[in-house]
């Protein structure tokens, strides 16, 4: 009785191991199932880089209506430009491009960009 | 930074996303050439930021702005004949760019006066259509723009918003072909996805989108293409991808990027990005005067002659009584250079620069001059000229610093 025990234990024993090891074989599945199309998602992560703009007064404004639509590198690095030829840009941003600067404002910005990027010249 | 939600009504709320971006850029700094950041002078308004950076698919290129992204490939990376993909300078005009393009739903529409609309995917065009492929530079109408005097608003862009590339796609005319355009078509309009910040909407012009036009004869002559592989690989996001109109010989700002609505139309196309803006004097060389504009303006189209210097570079020494090979290109809008000249003594007298094989007539081509110098400072001027027999100027303005054509010279120190 005791050693057919054994007989059937043994056995199960063997064939676990043989099974264990065919598993075993077959663990490291075939590279082709891991395969994946290419995705066809594209997509463009952005890193953000807007400058502080420098202190002074008219900047929060600048900072709400300007850079609304554009980093502030595009006041930044400008050239120094008079104060007639900012005005034009933002009577451009204004009309052409409707950016929402009351009339009011305007002052306030021309007197900001002058500072930070003004000159006498032209 | 701010991280503030900013709002049409010019309200402001904290903005979660925001600071979440701005710890994402701290992280990103961490990969930025330390070496590149701006000198902190109080003299200096860009103290403070990076000169070059990093962005998705691209290499180290100098920052012009970073929202909208536009970003200038410094003068090494013409050493290559053609400019690989992440050193291609980038420039977009609008707030909202595409960020993410799913290929699988992605369409390209061509509508308007034709008989049959068409809708295609990437695949379409390439299982569908016969594929071309042309070597082609694209060069920004602005290129240059801060070498004019006086200074005008505008991206300040050096001379690295160029670039030649190698483009595979479709023709443009046989996607008209198959779509049987009517009788009477006069523009042909391109659209891309990238949109403006303040759209319009009822009541409210908002900012213009960002659609170009062709004349019907120039989108139908069977090289302007649409181009799915720029240098074999699908475009970079900040190039285009998926699709981008090319326009051979005609400045970039024909070359929509995220190309996907054509249409044909019937009438002139009076959109602002055609109408108003990219226009220039209408006289030679795009001439005007601050003081006397032109009043005559006509939308900017063919590429002028130019030849630049790629080395030595402005700061380069050069060994005295040494042999060294000065380099540069010389470009044009397809008619083919007939010669670049080299002046050794401010422009008195002229030699021939040696050119290298040509790549294609609306590539780029390099030109080679064997130059010994003495000691001392020299100044050297390049002056190409087509076998047109268009060729470059001594002075040039205009209001919007377009289309730059000026002989260049380069200050070189030799010891």
């Amino acid at each position: 009785m005791k050693s057919k025990i054994f007989v059937v234990l043994g056995g199960v024993a063997v064939m676990t191991a043989i099974w264990m090891q065919t598993s075993c074989a077959e663990s490291p599945k075939p590279a082709v199932a891991k395969l994946q199309p290419p995705s066809p998602v594209r997509t463009l992560k952005l890193p953000e880089l807007d400058p502080a703009l420098p202190a002074g007064k008219g900047k929060e404004t600048v900072v709400l209506m300007c850079a609304v639509c554009h980093t502030p590198h595009y006041i930044l690095n400008q050239p120094p430009f008079s104060r007639e030829v900012w005005m034009a840009e933002v009577t451009k941003m204004q009309k052409t491009y409707s950016a929402p600067i009351p009339e009011d404002k305007v002052p306030e910005i021309l007197d900001y960009l002058v500072a930070v990027r003004g000159s006498t010249a032209r | 930074m701010s991280f503030e939600k900013r709002k049409m009504d010019g309200a402001s709320v904290f903005d979660r996303r925001a600071f979440f971006r701005f710890a994402g850029t701290l992280a990103a700094a961490s990969w930025m050439p330390l070496n590149t950041w701006a000198d902190e002078s109080p003299a200096n308004p860009q103290a403070g930021w990076p000169l070059t950076v990093k962005f998705p698919e691209k290499g180290d290129l100098l920052l012009q702005s970073d929202r909208p992204p536009n970003l200038e490939s410094p003068l090494h990376v013409f050493r290559d004949d053609i400019t690989p993909n992440e050193n291609f300078y980038v420039r977009w005009h609008l707030g909202i760019l595409p960020t993410k393009v799913d290929t699988a739903t992605f369409r390209l529409t061509i509508a308007g006066h034709v008989d049959v609309p068409l809708s295609v995917s990437v695949d379409d065009l390439k299982r569908n259509f016969e594929a071309v492929s042309m070597i082609a530079v694209n060069q920004c109408s602005g290129n240059s723009r801060s070498l004019y005097e006086p200074r005008m608003p505008g991206v300040q862009w050096g001379s690295g918003a160029m670039g030649n590339a190698k483009w595979t796609g479709v023709r443009l005319r046989d996607l008209l072909a198959k779509t049987g355009v009517k009788p009477g078509a006069v523009d042909v309009s391109f659209n891309g996805l990238d949109e403006p910040v303040l759209p319009a909407a009822p009541g409210f012009a908002g900012t213009p989108d960002f659609v170009k036009s062709l004349p019907f004869a120039r989108a139908n002559d069977g090289e302007v293409m649409v181009a799915y592989e720029m240098n074999g690989q699908p475009l970079p996001m900040l190039n285009g991808f998926p699709l981008r109109l090319i326009v051979p010989g005609w400045y970039a700002t024909y070359w929509v990027k995220a190309l996907n609505q054509i249409e044909v139309l019937d009438k002139p196309f009076d959109g602002f990005w055609v109408a108003k803006a990219y226009r220039v004097p209408n006289t030679p060389d795009f001439q005007e005067a601050p003081k006397a504009l032109a009043k005559d303006t006509v939308p900017i189209s063919r590429m002028t002659v130019r030849s630049l210097f790629v080395r030595p570079e402005p700061a380069e020494k050069v060994l005295a009584d040494v042999e060294y090979e000065v380099q540069g290109l010389a470009m044009d809008s397809g008619r083919g250079m007939k010669t670049v000249e080299i002046s050794l003594d401010g422009g008195n007298t002229w030699t021939d620069a040696k050119l290298d094989p040509e790549l294609g007539k609306y590539s780029w081509r390099r030109w080679r001059f064997a130059w010994k110098p003495p000691a001392g400072r020299h100044q050297l001027k390049v002056r190409a000229t087509n076998l047109a027999g268009e060729t470059q100027t001594q002075a040039q303005w205009n209001r919007s610093g377009y289309a730059r054509n000026v002989i260049e010279s380069l200050e070189v120190n030799v010891g």
